[in-house]
C-alpha cells in the first residue's frame, strides 16, 4: 500500500555473505533497491564493505558510507552468519562472547547505525533474522539458541520503541537449510520472499516473529 | 502478472469486512475466486459483481450445504487450490449468562463448520498433490477475552487445528497456515461501538491507542497477508500463525 512503500530505494543487509543473505540481497535488487552489503571480504551488494559488525563504530561508519553512496536506507536486514555449538558448559568464554556479539551485538549495532535516520524520515522497515533453534530447543545447541533467541526479545522490545515513529521491526526465525527429507528444509528464496512481503505488504506487522522453518518447529 | 494468476480460491464469510477485502485482493492478483457467505443476498451479489467471482452461498454450519457448495465451485471453476477459512460468528456475553445454544452456534460455524469445509476440499487438493489452506483466527485467539469465551475458544482452537493439519498435510504438498488479525476496520467495529455506547470514531481511537503501530488495521492489511500465504513461499510456514496486529500482541502461540 502507498503508506508502506519505501520512498527511497536503498537497503542495507548485514552478514551479506551467507547463503540466505545473498538471496535477500538478490531479491531486494530485483525489487529495485540499491543494496549495501556489510560482512566479510566476500560480502555482496551494490556496495559491499568488509566490516567487523561486532564493532559499533565500524558499523555506524559503514552505514553512513552506504547512505552517502546509495541514498537514505529504508530497509535494513540483519543476517548474522555464524554457527557454533558445544554441550552446555563446554564452550570457553571467548567463543561464547564471539557468538553472542555476532548475533545480538551485530543485530543491535546495525539497528543503532541505521534506525535513527529512519526515525527522522518517519518510515523504515527492519527485519532481523534469528533461528528456528531459538524456538525449538535443541540438545547441544544451548549457546546458539541463547545467542539467536536474544534477538527475538530484542526485536519485540525495540519494535515497540520505534513503531509509532513509522519504523516497523520484525523477525524471521530461519529454519534448517538442510534436512532429510530435502522437502523439510527451508529455501533461501522463501526467506527472501518473506523479507519482500514484510517490506511491501507488511505495514501492520510490528514486533512479530515469523517462523519460516518448513515444519522443523511447529 | 498477478501473484495468484489463474488459481482457484474459495473464501468463506466473504460478503463483507475482511473476507470481502481478501476476495477483492485475490481477484486483483489474478485468482478465480468463489465467494461464500451464509445467504445469496445483495452484499454477496455486490462482491461477486465487483470482481467477477463465483457466488457460493451456504451456511457452513450445515455439512450437507457445505458439500454441495464445494462441489458446485469445483464443477464451475475446477479443483480448489486455496481455501481461506474466514467465516465467523461472534456474540459477546458473560459465559454464565450466555444461552448454551448461542454459545455453541459459534463453535458450530467457526470451528466445526470449517472442519467440514476443509474435509470437503481436501480430496481434490490431495489428487492435485498441492494446496493452501489459510485459516483466519483472531488477536483474541492467543489472548482470550472477557465476554467472548465461545468466540475465543474457536479462535484458539483454529490455531491448534492449523498447527495439527499443517504437520499432517505438509508431506502431501498441502500447506496450512493461520492468520490472527488484530483490530481491523470492519462492520464489526460499529457493533462494538454500539455495545460501548460510543461513536465509531471514538471506538477507532480507543482501539488505536492500544496498538503500537498507532492505527487499527484495514482489510487490505489482512488480505495481503492471505495472498502471501497463498503463494509458493507459504511452504516455509507449516502450521504457523502469522499475526498482522500492529504489534498489539507479540507472543507466539
Amino acid at each position: 500500500m502507498s503508506t508502506g512503500e519505501p520512498s527511497t530505494r536503498a537497503a542495507l543487509v548485514t552478514g551479506a555473505s551467507g547463503v540466505v543473505a545473498r538471496a535477500i540481497v538478490a531479491r531486494l535488487q530485483a525489487d529495485g533497491f540499491l543494496v549495501g552489503g556489510l560482512g566479510g571480504e566476500d560480502a555482496v551488494g551494490d556496495l559491499a564493505l568488509a566490516v567487523d559488525l561486532t564493532d559499533r563504530g565500524q558499523t555506524v561508519a559503514a552505514a553512513e558510507r552506504v547512505t552517502r553512496e546509495l541514498g537514505p536506507i529504508s530497509v535494513l536486514v540483519t543476517a548474522p552468519a555464524l554457527h557454533d555449538a558445544a554441550p552446555f558448559g563446554e564452550m570457553d568464554p571467548d567463543r561464547w562472547k564471539r557468538l553472542l556479539m555476532t548475533h545480538l551485538g551485530g543485530s543491535a549495532n546495525a539497528c543503532a547505525a541505521v534506525v535513527p535516520a529512519m526515525v527522522l524520515a518517519g518510515h523504515g522497515t527492519v527485519v532481523t533474522l534469528s533461528s528456528w533453534m531459538a524456538l525449538a530447543g535443541i540438545p547441544g545447541e544451548a549457546y546458539y539458541a541463547a545467542a539467536t533467541g536474544s534477538i527475538l526479545a530484542f526485536t519485540k522490545s525495540f519494535a515497540l520503541e520505534v513503531a509509532r515513529k513509522g519504523v516497523r521491526v520484525n523477525c524471521i526465525a530461519v529454519g534448517p537449510l538442510e534436512a532429510t527429507p530435502p522437502n523439510a528444509a527451508v529455501r533461501p528464496a522463501e526467506i527472501a520472499d518473506t523479507v519482500a512481503f514484510l517490506v511491501e505488504d507488511g505495514d501492520f506487522f510490528v514486533g512479530q516473529v515469523l517462523c519460516a522453518a518448513a515444519g522443523a518447529v511447529v | 502478472m498477478g501473484k495468484l494468476d489463474g488459481m482457484v480460491c474459495l473464501v468463506t464469510g466473504a460478503a463483507q469486512g475482511m473476507g470481502r477485502g481478501m476476495v477483492l485482493r485475490m481477484a486483483h492478483e489474478g485468482a478465480r475466486v468463489a465467494v461464500n457467505d451464509v445467504s445469496d443476498d445483495d452484499r454477496l451479489k455486490g462482491v461477486v459483481g465487483e470482481m467477477g467471482g463465483f457466488p457460493a452461498p451456504a451456511n457452513i454450519a450445515d455439512p450437507v450445504a457445505v458439500r454441495r457448495m464445494v462441489s458446485d465451485v469445483e464443477a464451475s471453476l475446477g479443483p480448489i487450490e486455496v481455501l481461506v477459512c474466514n467465516a465467523a460468528r461472534m456474540t459477546m456475553m458473560p459465559f454464565l449468562e450466555e444461552p448454551p445454544e448461542q454459545w455453541w452456534e459459534q463453535i458450530d460455524v467457526n470451528l466445526t463448520g470449517h472442519m467440514d469445509v476443509i474435509t470437503a476440499v481436501l480430496p481434490h487438493m490431495r489428487r492435485l498433490g498441492r494446496g493452501r489452506i489459510v485459516i483466519i483466527s483472531s488477536l483474541w485467539g492467543p489472548t482470550g477475552w472477557e465476554n467472548a469465551s465461545g468466540y475465543t475458544a474457536t479462535k484458539s482452537g483454529l490455531i491448534s487445528l492449523g498447527r495439527a493439519l499443517g504437520r499432517e498435510l505438509a508431506p502431501e504438498g498441502i500447506y496450512v497456515t493461520v492468520v490472527a488479525p488484530g483490530i481491523t476496520d470492519t462492520p464489526q467495529l460499529q457493533v462494538d461501538a454500539d455495545d460501548a455506547g460510543v461513536t465509531l470514531e471514538e471506538i477507532h481511537a480507543t482501539y488505536a491507542k492500544n496498538i503500537p503501530a498507532g492505527r487499527i488495521g484495514i482489510p487490505e492489511d489482512i488480505a495481503r497477508t492471505v495472498v502471501f500465504l497463498s503463494t509458493e513461499s507459504a511452504r516455509a510456514y507449516v502450521g504457523q500463525t502469522i499475526q498482522p496486529n500492529g504489534g498489539e500482541v507479540r507472543s507466539s502461540m
